[in-house]
């Protein structure tokens, strides 16, 4: 008998295997786990916020402003109140107008009830129903809580992103989630804010008119060439926005044609 | 949903450049073993291995010693991620076919470097085991160790 | 390829001993089998899906021993043995090998 050991060719066990599908198996596995992750906590997330107690979210932001006494926060505290009752909103959030010097065109709804109106705005517009259709739509974002989602949101990816690149500075992430004060809500909230401020504005005067004032006047602003492509931008292109309001309108029979008041000028005074 | 690109590209940038290092570098150092392994499988001198129970007869008897080599090997990352992948279609692991396959002919080269090392020139009964020496929660890390054991033959000089 | 589990082939003399020949597979289940297989679970008895997917695997793993032997020019596999280990959750390896050999005639 002979004994002997042979060598048996390789390849039998061992396919030999490209690396590329494997690969590509491993990235696309890696990202779309990922995704997906950060789409299940995003949904949850938006699911908690919203049922997270308005008195919390006042608690966090009353100390970021400083309560003003004057005629103008008097005059749109009056306005944001009755709009508030025409639109309906809900009795558990309080909200509160403060007047920010800024030079900005815009109003901005942030956490605990609490919307900035800055003097670029007042000074923009001209009648009273075009201030009343940008203090109802942002009353619309507190009515529908967006604010702590917003929040809630930005955290949440940040976490996400933290954990995954290995980034264990919380401070740093809640930072990184963005700026708290000034909150990018989805086009489908704006959408949503800018229905519940033309049925606030309607029941409040009886017509709509000079409710787009705001849109018209930034339309003339912003220079043909600076147009942000639609789906990158989060508010949605003017245009867009200025002919949706017009279909609401007829829609819903509201009146297009009207009285508008126009803006008491202490609004605009500098030395209040 | 929105998802911020600018914000997000950096991270997915460096993520890619992450996971194609590791998975190259994986296959390279595969590759290594794998020559070294045949290496030492086809040098001259290296003793013989054989399944079978009964050695030839010889005069005189020859000296048989108990030897045995052994592995203990642990998936990587990639390894346990792709096979997660794949664990949802079902078939084949190409990635810890070969990982075993290094496993069993490293532990069959330590027996054979331990009877060497005794003297011995054969090796009979020949047995291969495979033990998973971890917990099977998901998760623990896939560790396995794979023993290699026969008699070696030492011939009387 | 004549495969036994035996020591020598009775009646058949063994010219050469060619040494260690090996076959193996990983194979993963998938969650649809996983799903029936918790099913059955509850009411007992032959997991049909999973019998039916080692004995494909373990048939691949001889496949793959006889390609060895033939390989190096063997025509029998003596001393035949088989492994079944789990190398991950839901993932087990099939495992065979035996002493290739060339019987005469």
């Amino acid at each position: 008998m002979h004994y002997e050991n042979r060598q048996p060719p390789e390849g039998i066990n061992v396919v030999a295997h490209g690396w590329k599908k494997d690969f590509i198996l491993l990235v696309v596995g890696f990202f779309a786990s990922v995704a997906l992750l950060c789409w299940l906590l995003l949904l949850t997330m938006a699911w908690v916020a919203k049922w997270t107690p308005f008195s919390w979210e006042h608690k966090l932001a009353h100390t970021w402003f400083t309560p003003q006494q004057d005629e103008r926060t008097l005059y749109l505290k009056n306005l944001a109140e009755a709009l508030g009752q025409a639109g309906g909103l809900s009795p558990e959030v309080t909200v509160t107008v403060h007047y920010s010097p800024g030079t900005a065109t815009n109003a901005f709804a942030t956490l605990g009830g609490n919307i900035l109106v800055l003097e670029g705005l007042l000074k923009n517009l001209t009648s009273e129903q075009g201030l009343a259709f940008v203090l109802a739509h942002e009353i619309a974002h507190v009515h529908h809580r967006d604010p702590v989602r917003a929040v809630v949101r930005g955290l949440s990816l940040s976490v996400v992103s933290g954990l995954i690149f290995g980034k264990t500075d919380l401070a740093n992430l809640a930072g990184m989630g963005g700026n708290l004060v000034l909150l990018d809500y989805s086009r489908q909230q704006e959408m949503e804010a800018d229905i519940w401020a033309l049925r606030a504005v309607q029941r409040h005067y009886g017509h709509v008119a000079g409710a787009d004032e705001l849109f018209l006047a930034l339309l003339q602003q912003t220079p043909e060439d600076w147009e942000v492509p639609e789906w990158l931008a989060s508010h949605p292109e003017l245009r867009n926005r200025i002919r949706y309001l017009g279909e609401l309108a007829r829609e819903n029979g509201f009146l297009t044609e009207g009285e508008r008041a126009p803006l008491p000028e202490f609004l605009t005074r500098e030395d209040l | 949903m929105e998802i911020f690109w600018a914000q997000w590209f950096g991270p997915l940038f460096v993520g890619t450049c992450l996971l194609a290092v590791g998975f190259f570098v994986g296959r390279h150092l595969e590759k290594r073993h794998y020559a070294s392994i045949l290496a030492r499988e086809t040098a001259p001198g290296q003793v013989l291995v054989f399944a079978a129970r009964q050695p030839p007869e010889s005069d005189p008897p020859p000296e048989t010693r108990l030897v045995s080599g052994s592995v203990v090997i642990s998936a990587d990352y990639f390894k346990r991620f792709i096979a997660g992948l794949r664990m949802l279609v079902g078939g084949r692991l190409n990635t810890y076919e070969s990982l075993l396959d290094r496993a069993r002919r490293e532990a069959l080269l330590r027996m054979r470097e331990q009877a060497k090392s005794l003297g011995a020139t054969q090796i009979f009964n020949v047995k291969l085991e495979t033990m998973s020496i971890a917990g099977h929660t998901p998760n623990s890390v896939a560790c396995l160790e794979v023993l290699a054991y026969g008699t070696a033959l030492i011939p009387r000089s | 390829m004549l495969l036994t589990n035996l020591e020598t082939v009775p009646g058949r003399r063994i010219v050469a001993h060619y040494g260690l020949v090996q076959g193996s597979t990983v194979r993963a289940k998938h969650v649809g089998r996983d799903i029936m297989a918790s099913f059955k679970n509850v009411f007992g008895g032959e997991l049909k899906g999973y019998t039916e997917l080692l004995n494909e695997s373990r048939d691949e793993a001889i496949e793959r021993m006889i390609a060895q032997a033939k390989a190096m020019g063997a025509n029998a596999v003596l001393n035949v043995r088989f492994s079944t280990s789990s190398v991950a959750q839901g993932a087990a390896e099939l495992f065979v090998y035996g002493s290739a050999v060339l019987l005469e005639g």
